[in-house]
């Protein structure tokens, strides 16, 4: 077999392989490429800076573990930079790791604002069962949504925050973080359409081109997408963390794949010429 | 009395639900319809059966990870349907993978129907129709193991996918199998497109139903779909000419703001 | 009337959650509320239906010591682990239930994720060929926005990312529009196919 033959059938564990290496190599050694801010980034950091202090916002963590690198560095960004304008947030959502993730951002971003307390400036209810249902019902009565308890089973009527967010009517915007189903289009229906409270949304770089025409349609008022603009955030924010340094990798990654989507393509071209088949 | 904001979605829906109604009367009246365009992802079904008898391996099915509130999953039973009348026909073995346990107790009555419809209800393998687990990627894994260890000729992906896409479609690949996926997922029909043989899109699998049993009433309530989309296309096309010539005087989306 | 009965008590519950979409009619709420409850009920039971069919098929798989058994062992203890723990402890918000949770499910969600990376490049290295005119523009616009979604590309060219925002802003943006729509008329249709009783799959397939 030629070299252009071969050229077209590189074993996956050699490109399993390398892409190990790239990675690994890059997140050990980020060479900290500059990074601009996205229209759609900087739309939603805008909506957030224009709430007044004390606004409560609602954070719908809707995301598992697979979005975590993607999502949390956004979670925590859009929590620094609320608790600079004193905002306050109540996380939770409609899937069943979200008082975790609500958790992980929270146990992060606290230590940076030591005067914020649990349960009076951030209370996390977690994951609620229901799905889009749960919305239904956030919408006229959020405590019995939330069965009355957050994550941690403290009763709700004990959290001084929660005595004022009583549905999303008293909620000033909503921050979502999405990656799959239910997802914003159902926040969108419930909630954002009938009363009007401004959604933005975070969610993994596989649903942008989806979310796109809402944001268009202003149904949306800000998208931060993928890792990119997970690491967007944290420019604007000015704290630096695991979105800007994963962007190196996925920068070496791309050019990784790209690579090879060349070489198959040279290996085809003058191997097509060669033989005048098409394989 | 209608609900705010929903006023203009009421009666365009009630609109497109009566036409499909009407054309579903006229066909049940014996009236011609269209024939439907060749989909070259379902009629790869019969041959990609085909394959696995030949070589003696098995069928493997997934419905999708969506519940049963999503509309792909209900379309995903139709040619669930379809798929086991053939393995029964041909004594071809059948793996169906189930993440939601909803929809499993529907899946395996499915196959044992069409077992039992082909005259082989003794064939029918209970086992063959699985549960795996409600967790997204605890359902990818044992898919991919499934796949690695039964060797299916032929994966058939119909139904509401995610992230898991394409790790199915990959490790498909991988095995050797010809790959059926349909999805109404924007953000996954890339992936299915890039990896799989053939790659029903959005509306296409639920055309499945008519396009497969070839009845004339399911083929003419395509026909109202269609109808539907040509009332979208010059909605749009005339929301564009007013939204560039006369902003502020954009009726047409201030009507379906309603 | 074992076909005619769930087919009428599909339609008329059907019927109820569009007529409380569209009117919000009080008394249709509440029953609506009901019927919410009563399905997150029959799915929490349907869950312990998959629970008996995957215990069964491993329990076989260990008695009959089938390829991979050990496995099967670890599915099982893993199974009873969390059902034990999780019925001792006070509430699923319990610190201790939480590291089992966040030590184990979490991790591994995480890796099965984390694959995709090594399948999306060995997908693209297969499937993007220029064998046809469409492809290379694929292959085209692929290579564009991987690119212009990185840092690298703005240093390659400042063209990159603009290329990029109007690739993703308006030939993405209107083919998943008309997809979506598609695919939303379509759902409609089927929906209603299933509420009159035409298709009748998830009553078992047989027309």
């Amino acid at each position: 077999m030629g070299f252009w033959e071969k050229a077209q059938q590189v074993d996956r564990r050699i490109i399993y392989t390398l892409m190990i290496i790239t990675l690994a190599v890059a997140m050990i050694k980020p060479v900290g490429l500059a990074i601009s801010v996205n229209k759609e980034t900087q739309m939603a950091y805008d909506a957030i800076e224009k709430l007044p202090a004390g606004s409560i916002v609602w954070l719908g963590c809707d995301f598992s573990a697979g979005g975590m690198p993607e999502l949390i560095p956004t979670l925590q960004s859009v929590m620094i930079q609320g608790f600079r304008k004193n905002l306050r947030f109540v996380a939770g959502g409609m899937w069943n790791m979200a008082g975790n993730m609500a958790e992980v951002a929270w146990t992060a971003v606290q230590p940076m604002f030591p005067g914020k307390k649990y349960g009076v400036d951030f209370v996390n209810v977690g994951y609620k069962a229901g799905g889009n249902v749960l919305l239904e019902k956030m919408v006229s009565d959020a405590h019995t949504a939330f069965v009355g308890v957050d994550h941690y089973g403290k009763p709700l009527k004990d959290l001084p925050l929660m005595n004022e967010f009583k549905s999303f009517k008293d909620i000033k915007f909503i921050f979502g973080f999405f990656t799959g189903t239910p997802g914003e289009r159902d926040y969108i229906k419930f909630v954002g359409g009938p009363l009007g409270v401004p959604i933005a949304s975070s969610c993994v770089a596989v649903s942008v081109p989806e979310t796109m025409p809402f944001v268009q349609s202003g149904q949306l008022v800000g998208l931060v997408g993928g890792m990119r603009g997970a690491a967007e955030y944290e420019v604007l924010v000015k704290v630096p963390g695991r979105a800007t340094a994963g962007m190196d990798a996925q920068a070496f990654a791309h050019l990784l794949i790209i690579a090879f989507i060349v070489i198959g393509n040279l290996g085809y071209v003058f191997t097509k010429g060669k033989s005048g088949k098409t394989t | 009395m209608i609900a705010k904001g929903l006023v203009s979605a009421f009666w365009l829906e009630l609109v497109y639900c009566a036409a499909i109604l009407v054309l579903i009367s006229r066909s049940r009246k014996g009236l011609k319809v269209p024939t439907v365009y060749k989909v070259p992802g379902l009629d790869a079904m019969d041959e990609a059966i085909g394959r696995s008898t030949e070589m003696g391996r098995p069928v493997f099915y997934s419905p999708g990870i969506g519940d049963l509130q999503n509309a792909q999953t209900l379309a995903s039973f139709t040619t669930l349907g379809y798929v086991a009348r053939q393995c029964a026909k041909y004594d071809t073995g059948l793996i169906v993978a189930n993440r939601i346990s909803v929809v499993y107790p529907i899946t395996e009555e499915i196959v044992k129907q069409a077992y039992a419809t082909e005259g082989k209800p003794d064939s029918f393998v209970p086992d063959n129709v699985r549960f795996f687990s409600e967790d997204q990627f605890a359902y990818a894994a044992a898919c991919v193991g499934v796949m690695h260890r039964e060797h299916p000729a032929a994966s058939i992906l119909i139904g509401g996918f995610w992230a898991e896409s394409l790790i199915f479609a990959e490790v498909g690949s991988q095995v050797g199998a010809i790959q059926i996926a349909g999805t109404a997922n924007t953000h996954q029909i890339p992936f299915f497109v890039a990896a799989c043989d053939y790659c029903l899109m959005g509306e296409e699998i639920y055309a499945a139903g008519a396009y497969l049993s070839k009845d004339p009433v399911l083929l003419g309530a395509l026909i109202g779909q269609d109808w539907g989309k040509m009332v979208s296309v010059a909605m749009i096309v005339v929301g564009a000419i007013l939204a560039t010539v006369s902003p502020k005087a954009n009726w047409l989306l201030t009507m379906l703001k309603q | 009337m074992r076909k005619e009965g769930p087919v009428a008590v599909g339609f008329i519950v059907g019927l109820v959650v569009i007529i409380v979409t569209y009117f919000s009619a009080k008394p249709l709420v509440a029953i609506k509320g009901e019927l919410d409850q009563w399905y997150l009920i029959a799915t929490a039971f349907a869950v312990a239906v998959g629970l008996v069919n995957l215990v069964q098929i491993h329990m076989r798989k260990i008695q009959h010591k089938r390829e991979g058994w050990g496995y099967s062992i670890v599915l099982i203890a893993g199974i009873a682990g969390f059902l034990l723990f999780g019925l001792t402890v006070s509430s699923a918000g319990d610190p201790k239930f939480q590291w089992m949770y966040n030590t184990t499910i979490v991790p591994m969600n995480a890796t099965m994720y984390s694959i995709l990376v090594f399948y999306i490049a060995s997908a693209a290295y297969r499937a993007f060929r220029i064998r046809t005119g469409e492809a290379a523009v694929l292959l085209v616009a692929a290579v564009i926005v991987m690119l212009g979604r990185v840092t690298i590309g703005e240093m390659i060219s400042p063209m990159l990312p603009k290329w990029t925002s109007w690739i993703m802003n308006v030939p993405n943006t209107a083919g998943m529009r008309a997809i979506t729509i598609g695919a939303t008329l379509g759902g409609i249709s089927q929906a209603l196919r299933v509420l009159i009783g035409i298709e009748r799959g998830h009553l078992g397939g047989v027309e």
